[in-house]
This record gives C-alpha cells, sequence and structure tokens, in this order.
C-alpha cells in the first residue's frame, strides 16, 4: 500500500518514492530546503487537515519525526 | 485572484529587483526613482524570514554575511552588518521575542512600536535597522495564526507592519511625493500578496515549472541567496577597482 506521507515528499521534493523513507531529512536530501520546507509544510497542512505550531515544525527534521507529529494529532498515516 | 502567481514567482521577481537596484545603488546613486521597485519588493525577504520555520543560519549565509562585509569595509571603510547579518540575527531572535511578546498586549505593541521607530537609526549598524524584526513578526504572526491570536490580528499586524515599512522607507530614502505615492500602493501590494503566502505555496505545488522560462524563474526564487552574495560581491569589487582606478 503507497505510503500517504512519503508520496507527499517525493511530489513536493520531486523524487522517486522508492528514494525517500523515515530516515530521509534536510540533512541528506539537498532538495530538502528551507524554501521548499514552507512548501512541504502547507501541503502537510492542506492535505492532513491540520495546523502545526512553530515548535512542532521546528522539530520535524526528518519524515519519521513528521510522522510522529502527526501521529499525535490522531491522523492515520 | 492570482492563481497563476507561484511563491517562486514572487521570490524571482524580489531578486530581480533587488540586482536591479543594486546596479542603480552602486553606479547611478543620484536616480533614487530607479530604486522604488526594489523598495517596493523588499518587505518579501524580511517577512519571509519570519514566516518560514527554518531558524539555522546555514554556511552560505554566514559565508556571504562576512564576504560582503569585507567587501564593504575596503570600499567604505565602514563596518555594517548588511542584509544576510540582519537575516541571521534577525532568525536566531525572532521565536525568543515573539514567545515572550505574546505574553502581554501593552509589551507587544510597546515594542513593536519601538521597533518601527529605532528602525532608521539601527539602520546605521545593520541593514533595514529593527523594521526586519517588525516585518518578521508579521511573517511570523501570519504563519502562527492561533499562538497569537489572543494579542494581535494577523490583519490589524501587517496593516501596522506596512505602515511602519513605509515610515522607514521614507526616512531613509526621502523619496518626492510622487515616488512615495508608487510607493505606498507598491508596498500595499506586496504585502498582500504576503499575507496571502500560503495560497502562492499552494500555487507552487500546484504549477510545477514547465517550460524554460517558468524553470528559470523557479531557479531564481531557489537561489536568491547565492544570487545576492555574488552579485554585491562583483558590484562592490567593480566599483572598488574604478574608484583606484580613477584615484590612482
Amino acid at each position: 500500500m503507497s505510503d500517504k506521507l512519503i508520496a507527499l515528499f517525493a511530489d513536493i521534493l520531486e523524487i522517486s518514492e522508492d528514494m525517500l523513507n523515515d530516515e530521509t531529512s534536510p540533512k541528506n536530501t539537498w532538495q530538502w530546503d528551507s524554501l521548499t520546507a514552507m512548501h512541504l509544510i502547507a501541503a502537510i497542512e492542506t492535505t492532513f487537515d491540520v495546523r502545526l505550531s512553530t515548535k512542532e515544525i521546528v522539530s520535524m527534521d526528518s519524515i519519521a519525526k513528521v510522522r510522529a507529529v502527526l501521529q499525535g494529532k490522531n491522523i492515520d498515516i | 485572484m492570482y492563481h497563476n502567481l507561484t511563491a517562486y514567482t514572487l521570490l524571482a521577481i524580489t531578486v530581480v529587483s533587488m540586482v536591479a537596484g543594486h546596479v542603480f545603488y552602486y553606479f547611478y546613486p543620484d536616480a533614487l526613482w530607479l530604486r522604488i521597485p526594489d523598495r517596493i519588493l523588499v518587505p518579501t525577504f524580511l517577512v519571509l524570514i519570519g514566516y518560514n520555520v527554518g531558524r539555522k543560519s546555514d554556511f552560505l549565509m554566514w559565508f556571504g554575511a562576512i564576504v560582503v562585509m569585507g567587501t564593504h569595509l575596503l570600499l567604505y571603510h565602514d563596518i555594517w552588518i548588511n542584509v544576510l547579518g540582519t537575516f541571521i540575527l534577525v532568525r536566531a531572535l525572532i521565536d525568543p521575542i515573539m514567545y515572550l511578546l505574546l505574553r502581554s498586549k501593552f509589551w507587544f505593541w510597546f515594542f513593536s512600536i519601538l521597533f518601527v521607530v529605532l528602525s532608521p537609526v539601527a539602520n546605521h549598524f545593520f541593514e533595514y535597522g529593527t523594521i526586519a524584526f517588525t516585518m518578521a513578526m508579521a511573517g511570523w504572526i501570519n504563519r502562527n495564526r492561533d499562538e497569537a491570536k489572543h494579542i494581535v490580528d494577523p490583519d490589524h499586524y501587517f496593516i501596522f507592519a506596512t505602515i511602519g515599512y513605509i515610515f522607514f522607507t521614507q526616512v531613509v530614502f526621502h523619496f518626492s511625493q510622487l515616488e512615495l505615492m508608487i510607493i505606498i500602493t507598491g508596498t500595499a501590494v506586496t504585502m498582500i500578496l504576503l499575507y496571502d503566502f500560503r495560497t502562492l505555496l499552494m500555487n507552487s505545488i500546484r504549477r510545477r515549472p514547465r517550460d524554460l522560462i517558468e524553470k528559470t524563474v523557479s531557479f531564481i526564487g531557489r537561489k536568491s541567496l547565492e544570487i545576492y552574495v555574488i552579485h554585491v560581491v562583483l558590484f562592490e569589487m567593480i566599483l572598488y577597482a574604478a574608484l583606484h582606478r580613477s584615484l590612482g
């Protein structure tokens, strides 16, 4: 089954889903720059219909952390 | 209303106007009116420091700030923190400032007004002075509406920041009445677009660059930092060489 979060990251970062996993972070993915991060946040908030606080966003420095924050908001991903 | 305008397009227009503005600043300093587009679009960079949640100032930004400060020192014999230094400063301080000021409506507005009033003086020490904080605060409040709503309405703060920025621009640059009218109108348009920046971000996602022009626009928007550092260093070096040749 396709992972919705990975699919979203693949779309915004313009990388194949195969290249992404929970360890993906700005440190190992040059496409994940500060400008792309703004797009990612807007896309996550829109797709999952959530509002993320600054503290939550700052903590989201890998796909695993994004997943954890969303799961903390009872989003099934 | 503007479903074709993407975040990258706004940034690219801002970068191009910035480079053009610097051409006029360094090589045609008396033609102040040529700097109107640059002044109108500068809020894009300042507001986005607060809107963007990235708080790390990377190597390139530090490197750029130091190099540009060095070339400025060489050219003008004056230590002045350029806009990259201001970005580093504001990025580092915006969260603590906001969390502190959002505790009290009185202190929030007291410091907001103080930042505007002090900005022309602070501009002598670091580029844009304290107005950079006012503008970044507008971005921060826009992005974190829920966290700020008990103290300030984003609409009101955007209007305040727009007026503050126009005050700063006029005190520092002394534009004519006609020029000022254009700046007021243009700045208001820029601030409206920044107020709705989320829409521009979503437009970027929906509207991927397809042809060479759109890809170039996207590239310019993404590489604004690199473009800033390269062109300012280049312009200051050209000016330095030209001045030394004329003196020699």
